[in-house]
């Protein structure tokens, strides 16, 4: 190895132009353990814009262990400017967290082409537990047997070859807590809890959006085991077929490959995902092995209600009857309840305005803020019921069709 | 490095691709200043209020979008169709002619043309300018959507249904306006099953669209077996049955076949009492609503 070494090493002396013979002798230096003069000679390529995009990654993350990290992030721009994807992130995180143990703080993940830009990767969010969300006894079970359980007793589910982890989608209208209980499920299984959001993967450039979701899914993998969260996932992956531009195919695609570990391992992660519109998530996510679980999360029943109204009431909650007020906001998502009792406090600022004092809250005021106050899960139990009558192909919507069905009929 | 305008526009562009208008209209509220001189910015708001159906509110829009650019053909076209919406027919042809006066040769905005003309009861001149859309480009949806919304408001449903097909085959098997026209040419045949077929199809394609399931709904009613012993009527009109029973009751009579012409009249006389008395019956009891 040493006198192959010494040959091409004179053979590059010899000629310093020949840019492939210098590729195959820092490749060989660096099989050799000979990291530092490998770098050298992946340096002098680098610069002559003579190192092939496919080597950019590998000696990006060289120079990292050899502690050289200007000479890294000089790399890692030449990738970016390649359109390199494979193993980026791995690349990006490796010198964040060289740059962390030096003490320095910067942001390498970027939003655009432009190198100075500031793009903070996904980061760990506070979790909360099942107890932090009112009544959905039914959705918290159905989450403990399909997520949770698999977490907490793995050897179970090894012992009959079922592997935890998997795609679940929690879909229902807009402000039943979808956000909340995904969190929750995350701290259940006492696992960091990995928000990706649309616009940190958007970017109005070419590319960049799928880049951005791979990163993310790529922090996640190197965070493992952990919860995944995407939110709004029928603006991420928008049906292709209903797509008017092609702009958001590309990011559905990368998205298939992500959930199918495609040249990465999704060991230990869980991906959840929430969405209003079940019915315009591509289908193709929808398939086994993505996100094949679809947990209904319906609005809050009534002992729910009454736990929310006493959140959102406050120190205002002792002069209501909030039982009553339970029974009366059948459908009410957890937000119409919270618009509800901030239309009742604006009542009682306007009497205090007028005939002075500070006039208690009470249910009379909560009452008349009911009038006429009609729940915003309506439009959206009215376009799902259509969706279960016209669409329900293997049972998808049965949830909601029993969840329609048990409701009382409205005029 | 981006701003946050370049990320909000982005994103309200994106949202409108997955026909999220209001999400797309929250995103741009929150823009303002100096970015809100970019007529992009305004093209993608009246977009999204147009695709909101606030079309008064899309008109204001259009017109701020036009004050920072006069010469955006993009918000020139929304413009037509918000002014054309809200009936203001006059204002939506000055429009789309400004935006016609810039790109002269633009399929899309001739064929918007063309079906303002159609609308203002211009269906000769309208067919004139779909006609030299399809000169320009005859393979263009747009050209091809405007062929069968002529063909349909000229009352010719075999051309609609003909250019509705060259839709499916074409650009989308799943085109919700291609399988309405198909469904409504079936329905005038008298073959309400193939009808409900295509109407489900059009449904299906947006659930959200209550005027389309209703007619999924009332196609699914037709084809249910109450309405099986009324198909006749339904197929060749009352007149013509009428007139084809008596015709036949003559002709029995004329015969001397005195059983049989007891028989038909006797079956006539209570198909017509079925087809008074279960048709609204049976509507009510099958479209029952839940909410």
């Amino acid at each position: 190895m040493s006198d192959k070494l010494d040959g091409l090493r004179t053979a590059v002396e010899v000629s310093p132009e020949n840019h492939a013979l210098r590729l195959v002798l820092a490749e060989a230096l660096e099989q050799a353990g000979e990291a530092q003069e490998a770098l050298d000679h992946f340096e002098v390529l680098l610069g002559d814009d003579k190192l092939p995009p496919e080597s950019l990654v590998a000696a990006g993350l060289l120079a990292v262990d050899d502690r050289r990290i200007d000479l890294a992030r000089r790399f890692l721009d030449a990738a970016e400017r390649a359109g390199v994807s494979e193993h980026l992130g791995e690349l990006r995180i490796a010198i964040d967290r060289a740059l962390e143990e030096e003490g320095s703080v910067l942001f390498l993940r970027q939003g655009g082409p432009d190198e100075n830009e500031p793009w903070s990767p996904v980061r760990a969010e506070e979790t909360i537990s099942f107890t932090d969300v009112g009544g959905l006894a039914d959705v918290k079970k159905a989450i403990h047997r399909t997520i949770i359980l698999p977490f907490q007793r793995p050897e179970l589910y090894e012992k009959y070859g079922r592997r935890a982890g998997g795609g679940i989608l929690l879909y229902g209208p807009p402000g039943v807590g979808k956000t909340m209980l995904a969190r929750a499920t995350a701290g259940e299984c006492g696992l960091p809890f990995l928000n990706v959001r649309i616009e940190e993967i958007l970017d109005p450039y070419f590319g960049i959006s799928e880049r951005n979701l791979h990163e993310a899914f790529e922090h996640a993998r190197l965070t493992a085991p952990c919860v995944v969260f995407l939110d709004e996932l029928d603006a991420i992956a928008y049906t292709r077929r209903k797509q008017q531009g092609n702009v958001g195919r590309p990011l559905v695609d990368q998205l298939l490959q992500e959930l199918d570990s495609i040249g990465s391992d999704n060991t230990g992660l869980l991906v959840l995902a929430a969405t209003n519109a079940p019915w315009d998530v591509d289908e193709g996510l929808k398939r086994p092995g993505r996100f094949d679980r679809m947990v209904f999360v319906p609005p809050p029943d009534e002992p729910a209600r009454e736990r929310i109204l006493e959140i959102h009431l406050g120190a205002n909650s002792s002069g209501v009857d909030r039982e009553l007020l339970a029974r009366k906001t059948a459908l009410f998502s957890g937000a119409d309840l919270r618009a509800l009792v901030e239309r009742a406090i604006d009542a009682v600022i306007d009497e205090a305005l007028d005939a002075g004092g500070e006039p208690p809250l009470t249910t009379a005021h909560l009452e008349r803020a009911l009038a006429g106050f009609q729940p915003s899960t309506l439009e959206w139990l009215q376009t799902a019921r259509n969706y279960v009558e016209f669409a329900n192909h293997g049972g998808r919507y049965d949830d909601v069709a029993a969840y329609i069905r048990s409701q009382p009929r409205r005029r | 490095m981006r701003t946050n305008a370049e990320t909000a526009v982005a994103l309200a562009s994106h949202y409108l691709d997955v026909d999220q208008p209001q999400r797309a209209l929250d995103v741009l509220d929150g823009i303002d200043g100096p970015d809100l001189d970019d007529a992009y910015l305004w093209a993608l708001r009246t977009q999204a209020l147009v695709d909101l159906k606030q079309f008064a509110q899309a008109a204001a829009t259009a017109r701020n979008g036009l004050s920072v650019d006069a010469e955006s053909i993009t918000v020139l076209d929304l413009l037509a169709i918000a002014e054309a919406e809200l009936g203001e027919l006059e204002a939506a042809e000055t429009a789309i002619l400004q935006a016609l006066e810039l790109e002269p040769e633009h399929p899309v905005l001739l064929c918007r043309y063309a079906l303002l003309l159609a609308r203002g009861g211009e269906l000769g001149k309208a067919t004139r300018v779909c006609a030299e859309a399809e000169r320009i480009d005859p393979d263009d949806e747009a050209v091809i959507r405007c062929r069968i919304a002529l063909a349909y408001v000229r009352g010719d449903n075999k051309a609609a249904a003909r250019e509705s097909r060259r839709l499916l085959a074409e650009l989308d098997p799943d085109d919700p306006v291609g399988h309405t026209m198909l469904g409504v040419q079936a329905a005038s045949r008298g073959s309400f099953r193939s009808a409900s077929r295509h109407f489900d199809t059009a449904a299906r394609y947006d659930l959200g669209d209550e005027q389309a399931v209703d007619l999924a709904r009332r196609g699914r009613i037709h084809t249910h077996p109450l309405f099986w012993p009324i198909l006749p009527f339904e197929r060749f009109g009352p007149a013509a049955s009428w007139l084809g029973a008596v015709a036949i009751m003559g002709l029995l009579a004329a015969t001397g076949q005195d059983l049989l012409f007891a028989i038909f009249a006797g079956t006539y006389v209570l198909l017509c009492i079925y087809s008074w008395v279960v048709p609204p019956l049976a509507r009510r009891w099958l479209s029952r609503e839940r909410w």
